[in-house]
């Protein structure tokens, strides 16, 4: 395998036109990649390693839209102050996003460009209407989030293209993620979810639910959120859950289980509000 | 002499630092993986991918064109004997004829580098003509041909005494429930290894990460056709065993003892995890059927059990698994008629064998979950009702062996009860989403190997004494992680007197004393500890003579104690390097043996009847727990956990095993759970195997209570594998408590509880 290790955006460039067409992995933190260049599956011929390129590793508001640098890391988004204000569901899925030694590694970049089911940032971007960076030699291009992610492990990536910011803002008043795994840390999410709600005058005026682990890419909730604010009874919002998602079984858990913890859950949490 | 000895003392007790801790904080330690020897070469196993067949052809010219490939090594490259069951003879080195589980070893690559060693592996085709296999027990029993030895039961032991039929006959109530449990993969941290070096005199030596240096040398002599003599064993430093370094070890240092001999070359292996996982034993899965006789006032009468394990392919330890969970079957309960079962079935998965409790934990999964089930058929509480039935000195146990002394069962029951507080709780409101819930179980763990394995419970220890007054320390045991370094040291200074900084011991080698039996058994304080009494006591008139001539007293006078040689009458003392100096120079004795076996036990196979094991452990753990209900996750809050170990030697030591135990047995009972797939393991490394972490685990209250044990060195028993038995079985009892419904299988996973949630819903 070769390793590259571009300085400089024009250096990257010039590998990515080199090396197009040929078998390559673009590297940020690979606590994904390395993973699974261990087990043999998926060893490129080049790796190109990202980590030091200038420019993508801080996070900065501008007109109440915040960026984050793709290279920024689990654990400095944890740690920002302006992410746990205004975007809490990222905070908090890094908080619970594997142990420390992982979240130093980690990137956003990296999480978004895998393209997981399970994936804990994802819920939390597509709530707040992530819009991607992406740039390539020949220019560069926005897309949202629901039309980047395609499938497990499937991106609307080109080659010669890499992730290097993305874009968001929280257009609720108040926003939560929840993960369940099966241990109180370093485990892979059975299901996530970010909600989104504001309030006006003591009731819900607007909701917004992302469910990750239940469906090949995150799904919006949209059923079971107008369900809840033409306020029908819990039998069928929990019906319009079921409708929303396409859970399977895995090694983690079963369809079933899945099913019915984000049902349970959810009801809980919609409970709690008023109205 | 021994009185006088075990009178004393003063560095037993003592929280002794691990005299192991630096170089395995600083990373100093060498591991296998560390070790390189001169002209080393690298072996990977060539093994069954299928689950069960019979071999037609192997073909390993592919692999004999790779670059790198040095040797293929396979059964008829076999100078000895093709055979490495441990008890029974069933499993071959490497497989000619039938495969019986994916990870059935065939044959070896020897490779210039551990790599390609792997990846050449990979490429010996192998056909197969496959046969149906079978993965359960039900399958197991009920297969009329295909069998997977010449029948399908790998072992069996039983346990029959009184009368069952006329106790239920006159049994207020008669209780039955099913339990089942599952897998647990051992997860020591570091893999099988070892390097094995060709030696002149036409044998071997064996560098390994391991638990039975004795096991090893029989094995390997076996297979190369060589005297014992010519097999040497020493123990690496070894990264986590917990009994899956028993018997495993023997074969895979026999298969790179013999790519040794064939290539004349050192020779490692090193296994990766995921074939570690495929390839070696686990803790067999139970299915336990108990039946319970009570009267309306809360004694227990009548008890008839049938304990069923998957044994898996070979029968490695199961018979030592079987005998234990038979004996041991109703816990420390008085229970005048029963009738015991324990039968082990063979099945197509990897052989499931020695781990941490033998059989005890699934034992105590039975009938702990049983004693609550009762209790709450009676409308007792399964406090009360515990301490009704609870063995006491005198009584006797299931198998009629009658307990005289050191029986702390109630002490350990009263104790964490109190701590708990859970006596004087309101009962837990348990309205909302969490509900919190207590659960208590026991334990009487036989120390050592018990009557099945009393012809091999002896251990041997050599004492050397240096001029300078430092001593060296041979035992036939090994420190695999539990603190046996720190507690024989400790051992050896109380028994003469002297500073535990004078006190280096050897690594545990067949070179330097004679077989002492397997590590296992919890077996190390006592054994080791009676052994070094009995070199002491050797020595000791030899040294106080010495002591007399040099200080000029009488030799009655002479006290070593606190590292000081002292007339008692007089005034003189001299320090333990100055005698030992003065022994040197005048040609006193500087070296000494000991020995020590269990005592002789009176037992009946037939009926399982008599002395199981000469001496018990007790423990009870308490365990509090939350339970989400809306996603069936269980937290371990808190255990409370008293063990009576008779004497604690280094009670910071037993905290350690304690606290491990309790973590381990977290991980059986709630985290993790292995998944086969046609008989491949599914849950490969920690990204599934859900190994416990610190987040997971529980605060643990350790309560030591001392019961001093005749036949113990200073009154000590074993701590290593009560330390989990109990806690599985705590667990289910306290989200049986939680929940309101009873939990029947380990592991306890948020899907099985959110099903028994819903089924107390339905009711
Ligand atoms: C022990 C462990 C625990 C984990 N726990 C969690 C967890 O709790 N939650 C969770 O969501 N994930 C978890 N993961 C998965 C992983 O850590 C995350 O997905 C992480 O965000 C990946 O980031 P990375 O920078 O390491 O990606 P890498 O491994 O470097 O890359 C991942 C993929 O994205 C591509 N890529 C990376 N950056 C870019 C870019 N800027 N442009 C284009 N392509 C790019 C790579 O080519 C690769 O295909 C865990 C992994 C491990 C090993």
């Amino acid at each position: 395998m070769r390793y590259l290790r571009p300085k400089s955006i024009p250096e990257l460039q010039e590998i990515l036109m080199k090396e197009n067409g040929n078998d390559y992995s673009i590297l940020a933190g690979g606590t994904d990649l390395m993973p699974r260049y261990r087990t043999g599956l998926q060893l490129p011929e080049i790796a190109i390693d990202i980590k030091i390129l200038p420019g993508y590793c801080g996070i900065s508001e501008e007109n109440g839209s915040i960026e984050i640098g793709a290279l920024v890391t689990i654990e400095d988004i944890r740690k920002n102050h302006l992410i746990q204000k205004d975007l809490p569901c990222l905070s908090q899925a890094c908080h619970e996003f594997a142990g420390t030694q992982i979240r130093n590694r980690a990137t956003i970049g990296g999480n978004i460009c895998n393209a997981s089911p399970a994936g804990d940032l994802l819920p939390g971007l597509y709530l707040y209407s992530a819009e991607l960076q992406l740039i390539s030699a020949f220019g560069s291009r926005k897309l949202p989030i629901e039309d980047f992610i395609l499938g497990p492990g499937k991106t609307a990536l080109k080659p010669g293209e890499i992730l290097v910011s993305i874009h968001l803002k929280n257009q609720f008043d108040n926003s939560r993620f929840y993960k369940l795994g099966l241990r109180q840390s370093m485990a892979i999410s059975v299901i996530n979810y970010a909600m989104g709600w504001s309030v006006v005058e003591k009731s819900i005026s607007k909701l917004a639910i992302m469910a990750g682990s239940v469906a090949p890419t995150i799904v919006s909730l949209d059923g079971c959120c107008k369900s809840f604010l033409a306020m029908e009874n819990d039998e069928s919002i929990a019906e319009n859950i079921a409708k929303d998602i396409f859970p399977i079984d895995d090694i983690r858990a079963t369809a079933k289980y899945r099913q019915q913890v984000l049902k349970n859950l959810i009801l809980h949490d919609l409970r709690k509000f008023p109205g | 002499m021994v009185k006088n000895l075990l009178s004393t003392k003063t560095y037993i007790g003592q929280p002794l630092k691990r005299v192991d801790a630096r170089g395995k904080v600083t990373g100093e330690t060498q591991f296998l993986t560390d070790i390189s020897v001169d002209g080393m070469i690298y072996s990977a196993p060539v093994y069954s991918r299928i689950p069960f067949g019979s071999i037609t052809s192997i073909d390993s010219s592919e692999a004999q064109q790779s670059p790198g490939f040095i040797k293929f090594i396979s059964a008829k490259d076999i100078p000895g004997e093709n055979q490495v069951g441990v008890i029974t003879n069933d499993q071959p080195l490497f497989a000619d004829k039938t495969v019986r589980y994916i990870g059935d070893s065939i044959g070896l690559i020897v490779a210039d580098n551990p790599a390609r060693a792997f990846d050449i592996a990979k490429l010996i085709r192998i056909t197969y003509t496959e046969l149906d296999p079978i993965f359960t027990i039900e399958k197991s029993q009920s297969v009329t041909t295909g069998f997977i030895h010449e029948n399908n039961i790998s072992c069996q032991h039983k346990v029959i005494r009184g009368n069952v039929e006329d106790a239920f006959a006159n049994a207020d109530k008669i209780v039955e429930a099913e339990f089942t449990t599952a897998e647990q993969e051992h997860y020591y941290l570091e893999p099988q290894a070892c390097i094995v070096t060709p030696l002149e005199s036409g044998g071997v030596k064996i560098l390994g990460s391991l638990q039975c240096p004795f096991y090893v040398q029989k094995a390997v002599s076996k297979v190369l056709g060589i005297p014992f003599n010519k097999v040497i064993v020493e123990q690496a430093p070894t990264g986590g065993a917990f009994g899956g370094k028993e018997d495993v070890p023997s074969e895979i240092c026999a298969r790179v003892a013999l790519a040794a001999i064939i290539t004349k070359r050192p020779v490692k292996m090193v296994y990766g995890r995921e074939d570690d996982i495929q390839l070696t034993s686990k803790r067999h899965p139970f299915k336990l059927k108990y039946k319970v006789g009570v009267t309306d006032d809360g004694i227990i009468t009548a008890a008839e059990v049938r304990l069923e394990e998957n044994s898996g392919a070979y029968s490695t330890l199961s018979s030592v698994v079987s005998y234990r969970s038979a004996v041991q079957a109703m816990g420390p309960y008085v229970v005048p008629n029963v009738n015991i079962q324990s039968i082990s079935y063979y099945t197509n998965l990897p052989p499931n064998g020695a781990f941490r409790g033998f059989g005890s934990p699934q034992a105590a999964f039975g009938h702990e979950r049983m004693m609550d089930i009762v209790a709450e058929k009676i409308g007792m509480d399964s406090y009360s009702f515990r301490k009704l039935n609870i063995i006491k000195p005198n009584d006797q146990t299931i198998t009629g062996q009658r307990l005289t002394s050191s029986v702390g069962a109630m002490e350990t029951l009263k104790k964490s009860y109190n701590a708990s507080n859970w006596g004087n709780c309101p009962r837990p409101q348990n309205e909302g989403r969490i509900k919190t819930g207590y659960g208590i179980a026991l334990t009487h763990y036989g120390n050592c190997l018990g009557a099945a394995g009393w012809f091999m419970d002896g251990s041997a220890v050599k004492i050397t004494l240096h001029r300078d007054g430092s001593v060296t320390v041979s035992f036939g045991l090994v420190e695999m992680g539990q603190g046996a370094l720190t507690v024989v040291t400790q051992m050896t200074a109380e028994a003469f007197g002297i500073a535990p900084s004078r006190i280096q011991i050897n690594p545990t080698s067949t070179e330097y004393v004679a077989d002492s039996g397997p590590a296992v058994a919890s077996r190390n304080v006592i054994m080791t500890g009676q052994a070094i009494i009995n070199a002491t006591e050797n020595l000791l008139p030899e040294i106080k003579l010495a002591a007399s001539k040099f200080l000029d007293c009488p030799s009655q006078n002479i006290v070593i104690e606190n590292d000081k040689v002292t007339d008692n009458a007089g005034n003189t003392h001299c320090s333990f390097g100055d005698l030992t100096d003065y022994m040197y120079r005048s040609n006193y004795r500087m070296e000494t043996t000991g020995w020590w076996h269990v005592p002789e036990l009176n037992f009946n196979p037939d009926d399982g009847n008599g002395e199981a094991y000469f001496s018990y452990s007790f423990a009870t753990h308490l365990a509090k727990v939350k339970v989400d209900t809306l996603t069936g996750l269980v937290k371990v809050q808190k255990v409370w956990a008293a063990h009576d170990v008779g004497t604690a030697i280094n009670p910071a030591g037993i905290e350690g095993q304690v606290e491990g135990g309790i973590s381990q047995g977290i991980g059986w009972a709630v985290t993790e759970n292995l998944k086969y797939n046609n008989g491949l393991v599914q849950s490969q490394n920690l990204s599934t195997y859900l190994l416990p972490t610190a987040n997971d685990i529980s605060d643990v209250e350790v309560i030591i209570i001392e019961e001093p044990e005749p036949q113990g060195p200073w009154g000590a028993k074993g701590i290593g594998e009560p330390a989990i038995i109990p806690t599985g079985a705590a667990i289910a009892n306290a989200v049986s408590n939680a929940i309101g419904q009873q939990v029947n299988q380990l592991p306890i996973s948020p899907e099985y509880v959110l099903d028994l949630i819903n089924q107390s819903k339905e009711q």
